[in-house]
C-alpha cells in the first residue's frame, strides 16, 4: 500500500472494503484451520456490525472506484458464506448459516432483495434432511425467520415472500411433528411465528394442520415452560393465518372450552357441580352445535388416554397465556370477544381456594386436595393475567362489565394472602385505575387504601409508626392481618417451591416478619396510580391516612440508609427486588400524594422537601435513579410552591422583543435598589395561603410591568417617564375602595394595609422597609390588574396610568423605578424571585399595580 | 393535520368539511339538519348527527356518514328525539339526550342500546365526556348541569342503592343550560356551563362547588377554554365572542361578578366555538353561516369558511384519520374499507335483554400496528451466542456431536499428515540409502 492510501480515521470508507477483506482472509475457517471452533466468531460478527462493513452505504462524495472494491469485497464476502453453508461438515456449515443470519440484517436492501431468494434456498436445504446436525437445523430456522423479517419492511417483496414461505410450512409442520430435540421445535415454532406475523396468508391453507401439530405438543406437556409458552403465543397467532372475525373467535372459543372442561374434572369437589355445566353453557348457548375440539377430533382422545383423562394443570395454565396473547396482539380485524365467559373463567378459577364444601366432604382425598391446592396458585396468577389481558385488550368497552370486576376484585383482595398473587392483584388494580379513570378510582379506592395499608405496616415496628396511623380501621385492619398471617402460615408448606421459583426475595430484617419487598413496592405503586388519577375527588376518608402512610413509609425506609443500587442481595439468577426499589417508588408515592389535589397545604409538605432535599443533594446518591428523582421531584414541586398562571405568549400583543428592550432600559437603576435593601428580612411565611397569593401575584406583576411599558416603550422615549407627576398615592386610595367588588373575598383583609402603605410609599424609604410584609399583599392587586389588560381594545387609558405611575416613582424615589425594572426582570428567571436581595423590588412592585386597577375600575365601573 | 367540520340546523347545507391549514374545502355531506352539539365524530372513523325532526314524529333520528361518501350511509331511529349526541374518543360509546331527559348510551360497534336513564327533567341539551372519559357531563333545559360516573351507571347493584345516580348536579342556574365545556386536570378539572339566563359558572369537579359566576352581557351558546385554562371563550347573541378570566384565584364561592378581560366582535350572534390546539386558533360559528378563525393572540381573524345561508350550529376540529390523504377523499373508500372501517349497523331503539348470546360479547378493535422494535425481530445473533456457550461449556449432546465430528474431522486430517510425514520420511531414507550407495560406490571406484 502506497502513503497515498492511508486511511484518513476510522470513519473513512476506504476502511471497509480493506477491513472486510483482512476478515475473510484471516478469520474464515478454511482449509488451513479446518476445524477449529468459531470461538472469535463473536468478535467477527461485533467487527460487522460496529462498522457496517456490509451496509455498501455511502454518500455521493465517494469516487465509483471505490465504490467497486466495496461491492467486490461484500460479494467475496457471500461467496465465502455461501461456500461455508454448501459445507458438508456440520461445523463450518453452522457457521456459514450464522452468518447468513447476520448478512440478511447488515447487507443493503438492492443486494437483499438480489439474492435473497438464492439465500433462501441455500437454507431450505438445511431444514429438510433428518440427518442434519441438530445446531445447524435450530440455526438454519432462525436465519430463515431473520430472513422473512427483514423481507416483511420491503414493499415490493410481499409476493415473493408469501410463496416462499408456503413452501416452507409443511417442512416445517414435519419438524414440529417428528423431531424429537426441543431446540429444533423452538426454532421451528418460532419461524412459524414469523410467519404467522409477517406473511399469515401462506398458512391459510395448513390452518388446520398447524393447529393440530401446536396442540399436541402442548398437551403432551413434555416440554419446558419457555417452550410451552412459545406454542401457546404461535396458538393464539394462528387465527391470522384466515384474519377473519369467525375464525378468531372460533379459536377462542374452543380453547376456553377446552379449559372450562378440564377445569370440572379438575376442580370436581371444590365448587358446586353446576358451575361447570353454566360456564360451558355460556360458551355454547343451547340449541347450537359445539365448535371442534381443539386440534382436532382423533388427536384430543389419543392425547386424554395417554394422561389418564386429565392435561397437566400446567397445559391449562398456558392456555389462559394463550387467551390472553389473543386479547392483546395485534389482528386486522375487529373481533367479537366471548367477555362474559371469560370473566366467568376468572371468576371460576380465583374462587376456588381448595377448601371443600361441607358436601362433598365425605368424598374428597387428602392427596387430593393436596395436589389441587399445590396447583392452585400457579393457575389464580394466570387468571389474574387474563384479567388484565381482557383489561388491556377491550379498554373503554369493559365499561359495561367493570362493575363486575371491581367485585370481583374486592372479594379476591379478601381472600388472597399470598405474595406474589396479590402482587398481581395490585398491579391489576393500577392498570383498571389507569384505563378506566376517575370512575374506577371512586370506587376502588377505598379498598387498595385499606389492603395497601396492611401490607405496608411492618409487624411489631419498633419506630412506632404502625402504631399511630390515624386511621378509624387500623384495629380491624389489625384483626384481618393476622388472619392473613395465619393463613400464610398455613400455606407456606406447599408454597415454598412456588415462592422459590418466583424468585421473592422476602427480606428477614431484624427477624420480624414482614412483607416481602416486592409486595410494598406494588402496594405503594397501586396507592401512586389512585393518587394521580382520583386523589382529588371523594377522597376525604382515606385521603388523609394515606398522606400519613406515605410520609411514613418514605422517611422509614430511608432511614435505613441508601442502599447502593446494583451491590444489594442480588442473586445471579433474574432480577431482585432491593431497598433502594422500594425507597423510589415510596418517593414516587409520596411526590404523588403531594401534588394529587386537595384542600389545603398538603400537611407533610416541608418533611417530604426535607427528604428530597436530602436525597438529590446527598453526595453517595450521586448518579443513581433514586437522585435523579428527587431532582425532578423538587423540580415538580416548585409549581406547587409557585404556581404559574400560564397567559398566552404575547398575551395583548406585544412582542418579546419590545419586552427586552423595556427591561435594558433601567439597568442602572435595577443595581442601586437591590442594594439598598440588602438588609430586609425574608417575607413573613407564616401564613401559607396568604403566601399563595401573593406568589400568584408576584408572577402576574412581573408581567404587568413589562406589559405596559412595552406598550409604549416605542413611541415614548425614557425622559417622559420622568416628566410627569402624577397623584398616585390619592388614587391609590380611590382604586382600592373602588375595586372591592372585585377582590377576591380572602382578600378583603388586606386592602386597608395596602391602602396605608400606598400612602406612606411617598414619604420616605425609610419607613418603607419596615412594611415589607405589608407591602407584598400588594401583589394581588396585580393579578386583578393583569387580566383586565389583557383584551381591552382601548388601551390608551392604562397606558397613560401607567406611565404617569411611573414618573411618580422616578421622582420620589429614583431607586423604586429601578426596583420595577428589576422585578420585571425577575420574572423571567424564577430563581431570582428567591433572592433575598429581590424583596426589596418586591417591595416596590405593589405601587405599580396599585395605579392600575384604578384606571380599570374608573373604566369599567 | 385538522379538519374543520361544521353542519347546520338547515337541511340542505349538509355537513361542511375543510382543511384548517390550507383552507381547501374537502367533501360535503349531504342532507344533515342538525341541532346545536348533536354532531360527533366517532374515533375518527365517522360523522355521526342526530337530526331536528318535526314535533309530530314519534321518533329520533340519528345519520352517519363515512369519510369517503357525501350520502347517509346509515340511518338510525331512537325511541325518541334526540338533540345532543357525544362520542368518546375511541369511538366505542355513543351518548344521546333525549326530549324527555332521558340519556341514552350505545355501543357503536354493535348498535345495542347499552343503557338508558332518566337524567333530568326536561330535555338535555348538551352533554360532554370528561378528560378520561369515566364521567358524562350533562345540560339539561331544567337549568341542570349533572355529572355522571359511567361506571356507576352500569353497576345496578351500586345504583339501586345510592339514592341518586349523579355525582354531582349543580342546580345553580335559572335557564337552559346551552354549553357544558370541561378542562383538563383529572379528577381536578373544572367545568364551565353556559345559560340562558346569562351566566357562566365554573364548577370543581372535585369539591362540586361553584367556583365563579360571570354575568355577561347578553346570553352565552357556545363556550370553549383555552388550553392552558387562562381564559374562556363565551360566544354571546350579541354577536360578541368575550373573553373571561379563569386563572386568577377563586377563594370564595361567592359570585364577584366581571371577569370578562375583552371581547372579539363578531357582528352576528356566535352560536358555537372550537379550538384548535394544533394551530392554536379559535373557531366561530355564526348565524350568518360562516366559520370564522382567529389568532386568540391578536384577536385577528385569519381565514373564514362559508358554509351555508342558515345559522352554523356545530364546529368540530378533528385530527384528519391517517388513512385519508389529502384531497383523495372521494377515492379513499376502498382504502377504509381495507381498513375494515365500514360502517356499524345503525343504533338499537330498545334496550335489548333477552338476547344473551349477543349480550355476552363484545366487538373490539385489536391494534393493527405491530410496533416492535427492529432489532427485537432479528435472532440469528442470539442463536450464535448460545451456541457458541454451548460449545464451551461442551453441554449439550448436539455440541457434543458437534465436536466428534470436528475430532473425527481432525483426525483424519492428522492420520493424513502422519502418512505424508511416513511418505516423507520414507522418500527421505531412500534418498539418503542411495547416496550412500553411491558415496560407496564412488569410493570404490577411487
Amino acid at each position: 500500500m502506497s502513503v497515498l492510501d492511508n486511511l484518513k480515521n476510522m470513519y473513512d470508507v476506504k476502511l471497509k472494503p480493506r477491513m472486510l477483506r483482512t476478515l475473510i482472509r484471516e478469520q474464515f475457517p478454511d482449509e488451513n484451520h479446518p476445524g477449529r471452533l468459531p470461538s472469535e466468531l463473536t468478535k467477527l460478527i461485533s467487527l460487522l456490525r460496529t462498522h457496517k462493513l456490509l451496509s455498501e452505504s455511502f454518500d455521493d462524495s465517494v469516487d465509483k472506484k471505490l465504490a467497486e472494491s466495496w461491492k467486490s469485497a461484500v460479494d467475496e464476502w457471500v461467496h465465502a458464506v455461501l461456500s461455508l453453508v454448501s459445507s458438508n461438515m456440520s461445523n463450518k456449515c453452522w457457521t456459514g448459516i450464522c452468518l447468513l443470519g447476520v448478512t440478511f440484517q447488515e447487507c443493503a436492501v438492492h443486494r437483499f432483495l438480489a439474492s435473497f431468494s438464492v439465500w433462501f434456498n441455500n437454507i431450505y436445504s438445511h431444514i429438510q434432511p433428518p440427518a442434519e446436525s441438530q445446531f445447524v437445523k435450530v440455526a438454519s430456522l432462525n436465519t430463515m425467520s431473520d430472513l422473512f423479517s427483514r423481507l416483511d419492511g420491503l414493499p415490493n417483496a410481499k409476493r415473493d415472500g408469501s410463496s416462499l414461505a408456503s413452501k416452507l410450512i409443511q417442512p416445517l409442520l414435519k419438524l414440529i411433528n417428528e423431531d424429537d430435540s426441543e431446540a429444533v421445535w423452538e426454532g421451528a415454532v418460532h419461524l412459524l411465528c414469523t410467519i404467522l406475523t409477517y406473511f399469515p396468508a401462506s398458512i391459510h391453507r395448513y390452518h388446520d394442520n398447524a393447529e393440530a401439530a401446536i396442540v399436541s405438543k402442548l398437551i403432551s406437556g413434555s416440554c419446558s415452560v419457555n417452550m410451552m409458552k412459545k406454542l401457546a403465543y404461535c396458538l393464539a397467532l394462528l387465527p391470522k393465518s384466515k384474519g377473519d372475525d369467525d375464525s378468531w373467535c372460533l379459536m377462542m372459543q374452543k380453547i376456553l372450552l377446552l379449559i372450562n372442561v378440564h377445569l370440572n374434572d379438575f376442580f370436581q369437589g371444590f365448587e358446586e357441580e353446576t358451575e361447570g355445566s353454566e360456564a360451558v353453557r355460556a360458551l355454547v348457548p343451547p340449541g347450537k352445535d359445539p365448535p371442534p375440539p381443539l386440534g382436532g377430533h382423533t388427536l384430543l382422545g389419543e392425547a386424554l388416554d395417554k394422561a389418564t383423562k386429565q392435561l397437566p394443570i400446567s397445559t391449562i395454565s398456558l392456555l389462559i397465556i394463550s387467551c390472553c396473547m389473543m386479547l392483546t396482539s395485534p389482528y386486522p380485524v375487529q373481533v367479537t370477544v366471548p367477555i362474559v365467559p371469560l370473566l366467568a373463567l376468572v371468576h371460576r378459577v380465583i374462587m376456588v381456594d381448595g377448601s371443600v364444601p361441607r358436601a362433598s366432604l365425605p368424598f374428597m382425598t387428602g392427596m387430593q386436595q393436596e395436589f389441587v391446592c399445590s396447583e392452585l396458585p400457579l393457575l389464580h396468577l394466570y387468571s389474574l393475567e387474563l384479567l388484565t389481558a381482557i383489561i388491556e385488550g377491550t379498554r373503554s368497552q369493559l365499561l359495561p362489565h367493570a362493575a363486575y370486576i371491581v367485585r370481583l376484585v374486592k372479594q379476591y383482595f379478601k381472600r388472597c394472602a399470598l405474595p406474589e398473587l396479590r402482587i398481581k392483584l395490585y398491579s391489576l388494580t393500577k392498570s383498571m385505575v389507569v384505563s378506566m379513570g376517575v370512575g374506577m378510582a371512586l370506587y376502588l379506592g377505598q379498598e387498595v387504601v385499606d389492603n395497601a395499608s396492611v401490607d405496608l405496616n411492618p409487624v411489631g415496628d419498633d419506630n412506632g409508626f404502625t402504631a399511630s396511623i390515624p386511621n378509624p380501621k387500623a384495629a380491624s385492619l389489625a384483626v384481618m392481618q393476622s388472619s392473613h398471617r395465619k393463613r400464610k402460615h398455613s400455606f407456606t408448606g406447599s408454597f415454598e417451591q412456588q415462592n422459590d421459583k418466583i424468585g421473592f426475595e422476602v427480606e428477614a430484617l431484624k427477624n420480624r416478619q414482614q412483607s416481602p419487598i416486592a409486595l410494598k413496592i406494588a402496594a405503594v405503586e397501586a396507592i401512586e396510580v389512585l393518587l394521580t388519577v382520583g386523589g382529588g375527588l371523594r377522597s376525604e376518608s382515606w385521603r388523609p391516612a394515606v398522606d400519613f402512610l406515605l410520609i411514613s413509609l418514605a422517611t422509614d425506609c430511608c432511614k435505613e440508609g441508601w442502599d447502593n443500587e446494583g451491590k444489594g442481595t442480588s442473586s445471579p439468577s433474574g432480577p431482585t427486588v432491593t431497598l433502594a426499589d422500594l425507597q423510589l417508588s415510596a418517593l414516587r408515592a409520596l411526590l404523588a400524594s403531594l401534588l394529587s389535589p386537595s384542600r389545603g397545604r398538603p400537611p407533610y409538605l416541608a418533611r417530604a422537601f426535607e427528604l428530597f432535599r436530602r436525597v438529590s443533594a446527598g453526595k453517595q446518591q450521586a448518579g443513581t435513579k433514586l437522585a435523579a428523582f428527587c431532582a425532578h421531584a423538587l423540580l415538580t414541586l416548585e409549581v406547587l410552591i409557585h404556581p404559574r398562571g400560564l397567559p398566552m405568549e404575547r398575551f395583548p400583543a406585544s412582542t418579546y422583543n419590545s419586552l427586552d428592550k423595556v427591561n435594558n432600559r433601567f439597568p442602572e437603576n435595577v443595581y442601586s435598589g437591590g442594594q439598598k435593601h440588602n438588609t430586609q428580612g425574608p417575607p413573613d411565611s407564616d401564613d401559607d395561603d396568604d403566601l399563595y397569593h401573593k406568589w400568584v401575584g408576584n408572577d402576574n406583576i412581573g408581567e404587568a410591568s413589562a406589559l405596559s411599558p412595552s406598550k409604549k416603550t416605542k413611541d415614548i422615549p425614557f425622559e417622559t417617564w420622568t416628566g410627569n407627576l402624577s397623584m398616585a398615592g390619592s388614587s391609590g386610595t380611590k382604586i382600592l375602595e373602588g375595586s372591592k367588588e372585585q377582590l377576591v373575598m380572602g382578600m378583603r383583609s388586606n386592602e386597608d394595609e395596602v391602602v396605608v402603605e400606598s400612602q406612606q410609599f411617598q414619604e420616605s424609604i425609610g419607613q418603607f422597609q419596615e412594611h415589607v410584609t405589608d407591602d407584598l399583599e400588594g401583589p394581588m392587586l396585580g393579578t386583578k390588574r393583569t387580566v383586565p389588560d389583557g383584551g381591552l381594545d382601548n388601551k390608551e387609558h392604562e397606558v397613560a396610568s401607567t406611565e404617569d405611575f411611573l414618573t411618580d416613582k422616578q421622582d420620589g424615589l429614583t431607586n423604586v423605578g429601578g426596583n420595577v425594572a428589576g422585578a420585571s426582570s425577575s420574572d423571567k428567571g424564577k430563581s431570582s424571585v428567591f433572592d433575598l436581595d429581590d424583596d426589596s423590588s418586591m417591595d416596590s412592585f405593589p405601587d405599580i399595580v396599585n395605579g392600575d386597577p384604578d384606571s380599570d375600575v374608573e373604566e369599567l365601573g | 393535520m385538522e379538519l374543520v367540520i361544521a353542519s347546520s340546523s338547515i337541511a340542505d347545507a349538509g355537513i361542511g368539511c375543510w382543511d384548517l391549514q390550507s383552507g381547501a374545502e374537502q367533501l360535503r355531506y349531504k342532507s344533515c339538519a342538525s341541532p346545536s352539539h348533536g354532531l360527533a365524530c366517532v374515533g375518527d372513523r365517522f360523522l355521526a348527527s342526530s337530526q331536528l325532526r318535526e314535533p309530530s314524529s314519534s321518533s329520533g333520528s340519528v345519520l352517519y356518514w363515512s369519510w369517503s361518501k357525501p350520502q347517509v350511509e346509515v340511518k338510525s331511529f331512537p325511541a325518541e328525539h334526540i338533540k345532543p349526541i357525544a362520542a368518546n374518543s375511541e369511538g366505542t360509546y355513543i351518548v344521546g339526550g333525549g326530549q324527555s331527559g332521558d340519556i341514552y348510551l350505545w355501543e357503536v360497534m354493535s348498535g345495542r342500546l347499552l343503557k338508558k336513564w332518566h337524567a333530568h327533567y326536561r330535555a338535555v341539551t348538551c352533554l360532554v365526556f370528561s378528560e378520561d372519559e369515566s364521567l358524562l357531563i350533562s345540560g339539561s333545559e331544567d337549568g341542570c348541569v349533572r355529572v355522571w360516573s359511567l361506571l356507576m351507571i352500569f353497576d345496578d347493584y351500586e345504583s339501586q342503592q345510592a339514592t341518586h345516580l349523579y355525582l354531582h348536579s349543580f342546580t345553580e342556574h335559572t335557564l337552559r343550560v346551552t354549553d357544558v365545556v370541561t378542562g383538563c386536570g383529572g379528577c381536578n378539572a373544572i367545568i364551565v356551563s353556559a345559560s340562558e339566563d346569562r351566566t357562566c359558572k365554573v364548577w370543581s369537579l372535585s369539591t362540586g362547588r361553584l367556583l365563579r359566576s360571570i354575568v355577561f352581557p347578553s346570553v352565552i351558546d357556545a363556550v370553549v377554554l383555552d388550553p392552558a385554562e387562562h381564559v374562556f371563550y363565551a360566544g354571546s347573541r350579541d354577536g360578541n365572542i368575550y373573553v373571561a378570566a379563569l386563572n386568577a384565584e377563586s377563594s370564595s364561592s361567592s359570585s364577584y361578578g366581571m371577569h370578562i378581560i375583552s371581547s372579539l366582535s363578531h357582528r352576528r350572534a356566535v352560536t358555537c366555538l372550537a379550538y384548535s390546539t394544533e394551530g392554536d386558533l379559535l373557531l366561530s360559528g355564526s348565524e350568518d353561516g360562516m366559520v370564522r378563525v382567529w389568532d386568540p393572540k391578536t384577536h385577528n381573524i385569519v381565514r373564514m369558511f362559508k358554509h351555508a345561508k342558515g345559522p352554523v350550529n356545530n364546529i368540530l376540529v378533528v385530527r384528519r384519520p391517517h388513512y385519508l390523504s389529502l384531497g383523495t377523499f372521494s377515492n379513499s373508500n376502498a382504502s377504509s374499507r381495507r381498513h375494515g372501517f365500514l360502517l356499524p349497523p345503525p343504533l338499537d331503539k330498545y334496550v335489548n335483554l333477552t338476547d344473551e348470546g349477543l349480550n355476552n360479547k363484545t366487538v373490539i378493535r385489536l391494534p393493527t400496528a405491530r410496533n416492535i422494535p427492529q432489532d427485537a425481530l432479528y435472532c440469528s445473533s442470539r442463536i450464535i451466542d448460545e451456541h457458541i456457550e454451548d460449545f464451551q461449556r461442551q453441554g449439550s449432546s448436539a455440541a457434543a456431536e458437534m465436536e466428534v465430528e470436528r475430532l473425527k474431522h481432525e483426525c483424519g486430517r492428522s492420520m493424513q499428515i502422519v502418512q505424508q510425514w511416513k511418505k516423507m520420511y520414507d522418500n527421505l531414507h531412500e534418498f539418503c540409502i542411495n547416496e550412500l550407495l553411491d558415496g560407496d560406490q564412488v569410493g570404490c571406484t577411487k
